[in-house]
């Protein structure tokens, strides 16, 4: 690898080419691996495929770059704090549509803080609503019989199945 | 449409609050036994983003918990428990707090008793004899054999010998034991009623007398040594137990007490064990009328101090900041007191199965009782 690059294009599972520097695709260590592995020169033209649709690359590689400097040299609080509320907003998103994407990316993107940030962030959004409104955004069907319902209403009073 | 593989379904439920898992067992087969493996609710207790402190409160009414963390005028803080026998028996006391179960005394039996499941196993006292006095009760986590431990202590008051027992039940073990070499317990009550023992640090603590001292202190027993440890009070310490409350305020182990103008003192003691390190950490003018009984139940992690003021007008829950005022309060028709709340963890935890070591010696025997079914 070339030291003197700094941006390595990649494509997502669409075909689309997005760049990516090369700091930020440290935060993931199979980019990371990628780095190491694949020659990234001008005279390489081999370009590597990350199976990540278009639409979630976009958001992974905004993440990335956003953290990257904090993850390269460390950061003072208050960088912390803006960072924070930077991921608040970040993850303002539709959970269904996007954010299980972002999850299961930065789960194959081994990224951590991007993997507890969907997963909070999924909880926080869920932890108010109903048992159908969950059924509805996980793609579920209610699998207990009528029998199994009532048993179960039996044993806990107040268990609701909608 | 995107289906989520169950690991990662998982790694999003680990940061659900227990409410809300609670109920959504019911979304479909898999996620009920997600949800109900004891694997599960061990790493969701680990996970400190999902777990809440609550008080369990024992009214009138029947048990309640009353989450403190909103608004305290937020009727939906407050939600009715089941208490493991119906109805509730008038005058249990709560006798400590461990891990999200909580140690009810309805009299003479214990309850170790999960308020957030509804799980829980009777633990009858040891045998003693009628002259004796419980004084200590205690439930501690022996984390290095995962198992529950209730501590029971009893002294006989009209003996001039202080005749006394300590015993602790194992969960596991399914029965009580002495400490090994010890044939004396020479504790006694530090204060009138008995009070919960707390649980920090791998030890049960109560505020004690010592006999043959003649020293008050600190009397912990470590669940997973199965020993006592004395800790001494503070050298300028100088109130009196009966209005000193034993807490594990901010993690440490703290003492708090009301003086006669409304000053609330707390001591921490940030080196657990640590005599030295024992420290006047905060003297609070609370906004409280004169004469009212207050004690600090928790402090948050902003210092807002979160109390029980209890007096002949009525009883409440009181928010102050750390400078005393006070920013919340919520009235109560049942009084909030140290034998009728407790703060508890919110967990998903069982108990550990029974290994059947100790046999069937407390069961008891009144098998000739028992009312006949009739045929249905």
């Amino acid at each position: 690898m070339s030291s003197s690059v700094e941006a390595i294009t990649v494509l997502s599972s669409d075909g689309d080419e997005f760049k990516i520097t090369v700091s930020a695709a440290k935060l993931s260590k199979p980019l990371n691996w990628m780095l190491e592995d694949v020659c990234f020169s001008d005279d390489c033209d081999e370009v590597p495929t990350i199976e990540v649709n278009s639409k979630t690359l976009v958001k992974v590689i905004e993440y990335c770059e956003k953290h990257a400097p904090r993850a390269n040299s460390g950061a003072s609080d208050s960088d912390a704090e803006e960072l924070k509320k930077w991921d608040i907003e970040f993850m303002k998103m539709d959970v269904k549509d996007i954010l299980f994407h972002i999850l299961m990316a930065a789960n194959y993107l081994h990224m951590e803080g991007l993997y507890d940030l969907a997963c909070q962030t999924a909880a926080d959004l869920m932890k108010g609503m109903t048992v159908s409104q969950i059924r509805k955004i996980f793609h579920i069907k209610n699998d207990f019989s009528s029998e199994e319902q009532e048993q179960l209403r039996r044993q806990h009073p107040g268990c609701s199945f909608d | 449409m995107v289906v989520l593989p169950e690991q990662l379904i998982v790694a999003i439920l680990l940061r659900l609050p227990v409410k809300s898992l609670l109920r959504f067992k019911s979304v479909c087969k898999l996620w009920r036994s997600l949800i109900s493996d004891p694997g599960f609710g061990q790493s969701h207790f680990e996970m400190s983003s999902s777990i809440a402190d609550k008080i369990v409160h024992l009214a009138d009414s029947g048990p309640r918990s009353i989450d403190f963390h909103s608004s305290l005028d937020d009727d939906s803080a407050i939600v009715n428990l089941n208490f493991p026998i119906t109805p509730p028996p008038l005058g249990a006391n709560i006798r400590g707090s461990c891990r999200g179960f909580v140690l009810l005394d309805p009299d003479y039996h214990f309850f170790v008793w999960n308020p957030s499941t509804g799980l829980h196993k009777r633990v009858p006292y040891f045998p003693m004899s009628s002259q004796f006095v419980p004084f200590i009760h205690g439930l501690g986590y022996d984390a290095a054999d995962d198992d529950y431990l209730v501590a029971l202590g009893a002294y006989d008051p009209h003996n001039s010998d202080f005749n006394s027992d300590f015993q602790f039940f194992s969960v596991k073990a399914n029965s009580w034991k002495k400490i090994e070499g010890t044939h004396n317990f020479p504790y006694m009550n530090a204060m009138d009623e008995p009070r919960a023992g707390l649980f920090l640090n791998g030890a049960i603590h109560w505020l004690a007398f010592r006999h043959d001292t003649n020293v008050e202190l600190i009397l912990a027993f470590n669940v997973t040594q199965r020993k006592l440890i004395d800790i001494s009070l503070p050298d300028d310490f100088f109130h009196s137990l009966e209005f000193t409350y034993l807490g594990t305020l901010g993690g440490y182990l703290s003492l708090s007490v009301l003086s006669d103008d409304n000053e609330v003192e707390i001591w921490l003691m940030k080196e657990y064990g640590m005599k030295s390190s024992w420290t006047k950490s905060m003297v609070v003018s609370v906004e409280i009328p004169i004469g009212h009984s207050f004690f600090p139940l928790y402090l948050t992690k902003d210092g807002e101090i979160m109390g029980s003021d209890c007096s002949d007008v009525g009883n409440r829950l009181v928010k102050c900041n750390d400078k005393g005022k006070v920013l919340e309060y919520r009235e109560y028709d049942y009084g909030v007191d140290e034998e009728n709340a407790i703060i508890y963890t919110e967990s998903l935890l069982s108990l550990p199965p029974d290994s059947g070591e100790g046999g069937g010696s407390y069961h008891r025997k009144r098998r000739s009782r028992r009312r006949r079914r009739g045929p249905t």
